[in-house]
């Protein structure tokens, strides 16, 4: 499987008549991209805002961002599943637009009160402590979507995502017929069999009979999957993206999706120091110990048949999914897979408290990418895309504070993207 | 209380603590001696104040004997924070207690207290094996030392620098970096290298036998052992306990659905079932809304409570427990599960049932 990705840096964004790629400007027609969304009934009205990394601005209901991709060449199509058939992808020529988003911002109905079927609020920030992770840093053109009434919570969700995947197909279809700045080709060559060989298990949660897919695979709902062997060139074409519920710190967005730094990472080493066998698509969150001893076990020995000397374990989510994780730790080191782990850390507000809440003794090598439980304040903003107002807890008071204001956070989950599960950026945690 | 040093023109005030021994005062003998005070530096103080030279000077030193501050340890913290406010220190440097037990603690116990009470920034020295080390690393700042009093011209230096340097004010780094003993304070920094880098290079690292460090040690929790079984269920008080977040309708407690650190009582007595426009879940770690349909799905009240009318068990007790259990750090589920415990205790419950979710 060889991908071609054309990358296209994007250095502005302008609004104008045409919809068009002008050297590294990208140039919209806002309104043709608004008429495109507004025809799905679920959404009753449309805006479109720039947010600019470093500005004062602060973008709320954070559902998703979204990086602009297309296939120009081979089988299938980018975002596979959800915007077009189910071929397999990872073969031919991707084009992609370097350094911007498609953020969607919608305030779900409150239709499921509570659980994690309920949407909860994410804040992006564009300058400041709150500008944690990658998409804080990247030219976001933001759609605001407002949601019409009598849908249900699966309806909005589609309408949402769609909206995202449509508006980041037509920009990144401005590229079709033009050469790419950037080109880098990604394939699993044959190399030198004596290099140690090297897995990649990336965990994910989801649950059973959930209002809408947290979590897709071609587009479709991965509910009680075993672990499945795929090539890391699906993932950078997109077969494997989240819901559009909720994006906060716990729930990466689809672009972190098809820039995971792991993947590129093992590539860069693929031939030199290790050989790259692929990736394992690792669903976590099971109900029950013996299923998740079971999904552990299984991603185990999956990486055993593959031939895995060494595995790097990521894991999203809080709490529950975490169990997978370091059982999945234990078995692969029982199996004589050397491991490391990518976590990020608890520890309390201020990190006194134990940094993981589960552990077993393979768990020798761990990297850490700093904690959520820290408090932050995010401070006041000039300019809020999204709302006026937010309600960071609906549960305990369901307080709406103005969204322009000081935002005192007693940890870190309602920042999109606030947790680096992938390990982008250089946070970490050190003993004091 | 401190005040702001002026670190450019006035030289620092140290209080300096020492036991009997290397106070000049004896030996075991001595060990009994209540707390004294001598306005100069004694002892290992005066090679503190030789390195210190013109940047400060040790105003007072207290000395203790090791029987009367392990003993008397109420009489004798108060006695010495009594002397140490007295003297307005910039900061206070307690020990090197090497390997000495009682003298840790004495050295732990004053600097924890300083800095609790006083806010007057504190540091010792010891044996990384001395049994002071695991009870009051968190309070203060403790240099390691050797095992004995050999490896005194080594530490006095560090142990002078460092005090100074808590005494200007200056931003005190990482354990590793700076020499401590880890204070299991986790704190935030930024690596050079992004951690998928790092990941790649641990692994490697790991593949080919080179050696490596964990960027989190991981501690392994103790396994906790279940109680024994009752003898008798006809005569047993059995109690409801969940972390599901099951509340009375409207969330009368104002539980938070995420990293939950209260718990609450909500009395029972009277029902049979849970109904569901009474109760409702407040939890942001599991998919709720079978548990919104019927309460007792995730809080069994239902069947316990024929049970207690069947006499299968004696009786149910009175009170529902409820915790939001996700998000929420160990140490904080520790305290909660050790209080719900003191309550049931209190109430002679003989068993609970606790669901999750």
């Amino acid at each position: 499987m060889q991908l071609d990705v054309g990358t296209f840096p994007i250095n502005s964004i302008v609004f104008d008549h045409h919809t068009r790629l002008d050297g590294d400007t990208l140039r919209i027609n806002r309104h043709e991209l608004i008429q495109m969304i507004q025809e799905d009934p679920c959404i009753e009205r449309a805006e479109i805002e720039l947010a600019i990394p470093g500005e004062s601005t602060r973008i709320i209901h954070v559902c998703d961002a979204i990086e602009p991709r297309i296939k120009v060449s081979g089988p299938g199509v980018c975002y596979p599943g959800l915007m077009g058939p189910v071929d397999t992808v990872g073969r031919g020529v991707t084009h992609r637009l370097g350094g911007m988003a498609v953020v969607l911002s919608a305030e779900y109905p409150r239709l499921i009160e509570t659980g994690v079927g309920a949407a909860h609020e994410a804040i992006l920030d564009m300058s400041g402590p709150g500008a944690l992770g990658p998409i804080a840093h990247t030219l976001n053109l933001v759609l605001v979507l407002a949601l019409a009434s009598g849908y249900s919570q699966g309806d909005y969700n589609r309408a949402v995502q769609l909206a995202g995947l449509k508006v980041a197909h037509r920009l990144a279809q401005t590229t079709e017929g033009k050469a790419p700045p950037l080109r880098r080709r990604y394939e699993l060559t044959p190399v030198d069999t004596t290099l140690p060989k090297v897995v990649y298990i990336s965990q994910f949660y989801t649950q059973l009979n959930l209002p809408a897919p947290y979590l897709t695979w071609y587009g479709m709902y991965i509910t009680d999957w075993m672990p499945l062997w795929v090539h890391p060139n699906e993932i950078l074409d997109g077969a494997l993206i989240p819901g559009a519920v909720g994006g906060d710190a716990v729930r990466p967005s689809s672009w972190e999706y098809v820039n995971n730094p792991i993947i590129a990472r093992l590539y860069e080493a693929h031939g030199e120091a290790l050989a790259f066998l692929g990736v394992i698509v690792h669903r976590t969150r099971f109900e029950v110990f013996e299923e998740k001893q079971l999904s552990a076990n299984q991603a185990a020995k999956l990486a055993k048949l593959m031939g895995a000397d060494g595995a790097i374990v990521t894991w999203i989510g809080a709490g529950n999914a975490f169990i997978e994780g370091m059982l999945t730790v234990q078995a692969l080191e029982r199996e004589g897979i050397k491991t490391v782990f990518m976590t990020y850390e608890h520890g309390g507000q201020e990190g006194w408290e134990a940094p993981l809440m589960f552990t077993v003794p393979e768990a020798d090598a761990i990297i850490s990418v700093g904690s959520l439980d820290r408090a932050i304040t995010l401070p006041a903003v000039e300019r809020v895309i999204g709302g006026d107002e937010l309600c960071l807890d609906p549960e305990a008071s369901g307080e709406r504070v103005p969204a322009a204001g000081e935002l005192r956070l007693p940890w870190r989950l309602p920042i999109a993207s606030g947790i680096d599960h992938w390990g982008f950026g250089r946070l970490t945690c050190i003993e004091y | 209380m401190r005040t702001t040093h002026d670190q450019m023109t006035s030289p620092i005030r140290i209080v300096h603590y020492v036991n009997q021994f290397f106070g000049g005062i004896g030996g075991e003998e001595r060990a009994d001696t209540e707390l004294l005070i001598r306005e100069h530096p004694v002892g290992p103080g005066v090679g503190i104040a030789r390195a210190l030279g013109e940047r400060g000077r040790i105003v007072a030193t207290l000395i203790g004997g090791d029987n009367y501050f392990t003993e008397r340890m109420d009489v004798a913290r108060s006695a010495a924070l009594e002397a140490i406010e007295r003297y307005r220190p910039d900061v206070v440097i307690a020990g090197p207690a090497f390997n000495a037990g009682r003298y840790g603690m004495a050295c732990g116990e004053v600097c924890k207290a300083v800095t609790e009470t006083l806010r007057i920034p504190s540091v010792t020295a010891m044996s990384p094996h001395n049994p002071a080390v695991s009870l009051y690393r968190r309070s203060t700042y403790i240099l390691p030392t050797g095992e004995s009093a050999a490896s005194m011209p080594h530490i006095l230096p560090r142990l002078t620098a460092f005090a100074h340097r808590l005494a200007i004010g200056d931003a005190i780094g990482p354990a590793e970096r700076e020499g401590y003993m880890p204070r299991g304070i986790r704190g935030i920094i930024l690596d050079e290298r992004s951690a998928a880098q790092r990941a790649a290079e641990m692994l490697k690292a790991k593949l080919t036998g080179e050696p490596y460090q964990t960027e989190i040690p991981v501690e392994v929790f103790q396994p906790v052992s279940p109680a024994a079984p009752l003898q008798d269920l006809t005569t047993a008080t059995i109690a409801l306990v969940t972390t599901s977040g099951l509340v009375p309708r409207g969330n009368p407690d104002g539980f938070k659905s995420m990293n939950e650190s209260r718990w609450a009582t909500y009395p029972v007595k009277h029902l049979d079932a849970l109904a569901p426009d009474e109760w409702e879940p407040i939890h942001g770690g599991y998919d709720a809304r079978f548990a919104r349909e019927n309460p007792n799905r995730v809080v069994p009240l239902d069947v316990l409570r024929e049970l207690e009318n069947e006499g299968v068990i004696g009786r149910l007790h009175a009170d529902l427990i409820v915790t939001v259990g996700v998000g929420t750090p160990v140490e904080v589920c520790q305290r909660m599960g050790e209080e719900i415990v003191d309550e049931l205790h209190r109430a002679n419950v003989s068993a609970a049932i606790f669901t999750s979710n």
